[in-house]
């Protein structure tokens, strides 16, 4: 496992999600969250603070007229 | 009829219907058969609705030889990933936790089907609730790939994948939120489009991801693909995310002349991004040299990173999964499968600006592929950067992998895209080649996909599965 994050920092993100797991289910989720932070980690934060959220599309031009 | 009814496409079933050679209730029968026969082989099917099928084809025969002939996919049998909702119709996401739901609305995309006159065979498997991969704690077994059965058909849409490729039946529809169209349709060897975000409705899709779920055709040739899309493309005013634009006439853009169409090749994600298979490479660059030569102009763009897009589209999935699956991974964990609980339980861990700066990162990739979208038509990669691997080489960590950023680039994009054959491996597994366009401009990817596929020999070979030994060894094996 990753020695970024430890069992026991895992064990309080498994209680703040309100999830009761088993030995054997935290012990998978022990090998694969490192997995899934590398990913979140890779989400860069240092956009300008104007960035808004992709919540919708900007249609074409020719669509938004019709 | 006999000998390859089974594999007739829409478009050659609908002409010999039209001219009264062929019955829908010949058609549907023969696939019946051919599901009984085969599919012990691929466990694509979790329910085969065989009797309301031939009840859906008699109704079309009589309608038809009435005179009242709904169109091209009137008589047409078709199947379901079994996450879109049928009335009275289990529909189980393949997870123990919905084994016994049955819904009693049709989806959106079903309703429509059936109003043009599809007939449904059944109820296609998926990987859980179309998350994680092949599993073999889930109330159904996985299905396998036709063209070599030890293999991965692709996620998740994998009954989809088996069946059309093996001739059990002629369209299906399954579900893309990262990919999950497309990479069934690259590992099994057929067509598969991941339409533009909001241009099909998702109502009584089980939702997955709200950000990116989308409903797409899975078909054996880019016509079906139009033909299908035709059928189920339209505003929904029931779903928040539905676009309420003109509906372009599919089919008939696809000319085959694609002079002049600018295509983007966006070469460094096989090149240098991705560890990517050999074989898929030259297939790329060979389906490159091939629309070039029908007047294409291909030239170089560059696109970010599929690390990017995969780490942005993974992230929103994480926590929009969670907000899906909160009360049963709180009180349901142990009926999830392993590998859904590998993905869902540390996506659970996502925390909300985690989320936010994710949604703000999907904003920036939109930004910049619209970018590229101003000097091209249409963009083109592999759809995967491997061959389908064996099974049981699969870990359960490969879910985490990036290389499933050459799909997502297009699900945070939000624009089409459609994956083609582009050939073989030299121990025959399908090479696949993905053709995304911009928002809404379904009708470029189609275009160029059709001209690529009638100018190449690809859509005349089929999954070795049919061997009477196989077969036969089949019927034994099930009584």
């Amino acid at each position: 496992m990753d020695d970024k994050v430890s069992r026991s920092e895992i064990a309080a993100l498994v209680k703040w999600a309100g999830m009761e797991l088993s030995e054997a289910q935290f012990d998978q989720l022990c090998e694969a969250y490192p997995h899934a932070q590398r990913m979140i980690d890779s989400v860069p934060r240092d956009q300008p603070r104007w960035d808004e959220l992709a919540n919708v599309f900007e249609f074409p031009p020719e669509d938004a007229e019709q | 009829m006999t000998g390859e009814l089974h594999h007739l496409t829409i478009a050659e079933g609908a002409r010999l219907i039209g001219r009264g050679e062929l019955s829908p209730v010949e058609w549907t029968e023969r696939l019946l058969e051919r599901i009984d026969a085969v599919d012990p082989l691929l466990d694509s099917f979790i329910t085969v609705t065989g009797d309301q099928a031939l009840t859906q084809a008699r109704r079309a025969d009589e309608e038809i030889r009435e005179g009242n002939h709904r169109g091209p996919l009137h008589g047409v049998p078709f199947a379901l990933k079994d996450v879109i909702d049928t009335a009275g119709i289990r529909t189980t996401a393949a997870s123990k936790i919905c084994v016994d739901r049955v819904p009693v609305r049709d989806a959106a995309v079903v309703r429509r089907l059936t109003s043009a006159g599809a007939t449904l065979l059944g109820k296609l498997t998926t990987h859980e609730f179309a998350q994680g991969g092949p599993s073999f704690d889930l109330p159904w077994p996985p299905a396998r790939n036709p063209w070599d059965r030890r293999r991965f058909t692709g996620s998740t849409s994998s009954g989809a994948g088996a069946a059309v490729a093996a001739g059990l039946t002629p369209a299906a529809l399954g579900t893309d939120q990262g990919g999950s169209v497309r990479h069934p349709a690259a590992h099994c060897g057929l067509v598969g489009l991941k339409p533009t975000n909001g241009l099909v409705s998702r109502v009584g899709a089980i939702p997955n991801s709200y950000s990116f779920d989308c409903v797409g055709p899975m078909t054996w040739t880019v016509e079906d693909c139009a033909i299908v899309l035709q059928a189920i493309a339209g505003h929904d005013p029931e779903d928040p995310g539905s676009a309420d634009v003109t509906i372009p006439d599919y089919p008939a853009a696809l000319t085959g002349d694609v002079r002049g169409m600018k295509v983007g090749l966006v070469r460094h994600f096989h090149d240098s991004d991705v560890e990517t298979n050999a074989e898929v490479k030259a297939g790329v660059e060979r389906a490159a040299q091939v629309l070039g030569d029908l007047g294409a102009e291909v030239h170089d763009v560059r696109l970010p990173s599929p690390a990017e897009f995969a780490a942005c589209q993974w992230t929103i999935t994480c926590a929009e999964l969670n907000a899906v699956h909160e009360d049963n991974l709180r009180h349901r964990l142990e009926d999830f499968g392993e590998n859904t609980r590998y993905r869902l339980v540390p996506g659970a861990m996502t925390g909300a600006v985690d989320y936010i700066q994710a949604q703000r990162l999907r904003r920036d990739l939109i930004r910049r592929i619209d970018a590229v979208f101003e000097d091209v038509d249409v963009l083109l990669t592999a759809t995967v950067p491997v061959l389908a691997p064996l099974i049981e080489d699969m870990k359960l960590s490969s879910i985490f992998a990036s290389r499933g950023g050459m799909n997502m680039a297009f699900s945070v994009g939000g624009g089409p895209a459609v994956s083609v054959c582009c050939g073989f491996s030299e121990e025959g597994l399908p090479l696949s080649l993905q053709i995304a366009g911009r928002p809404f401009d379904d009708t470029a990817v189609l275009k160029l996909a059709h001209a690529y596929e009638q100018a190449t020999p690809w859509r005349d070979r089929r999954p070795p599965i049919e061997t009477n030994e196989q077969i036969e060894g089949a019927k034994v094996s099930h009584g």
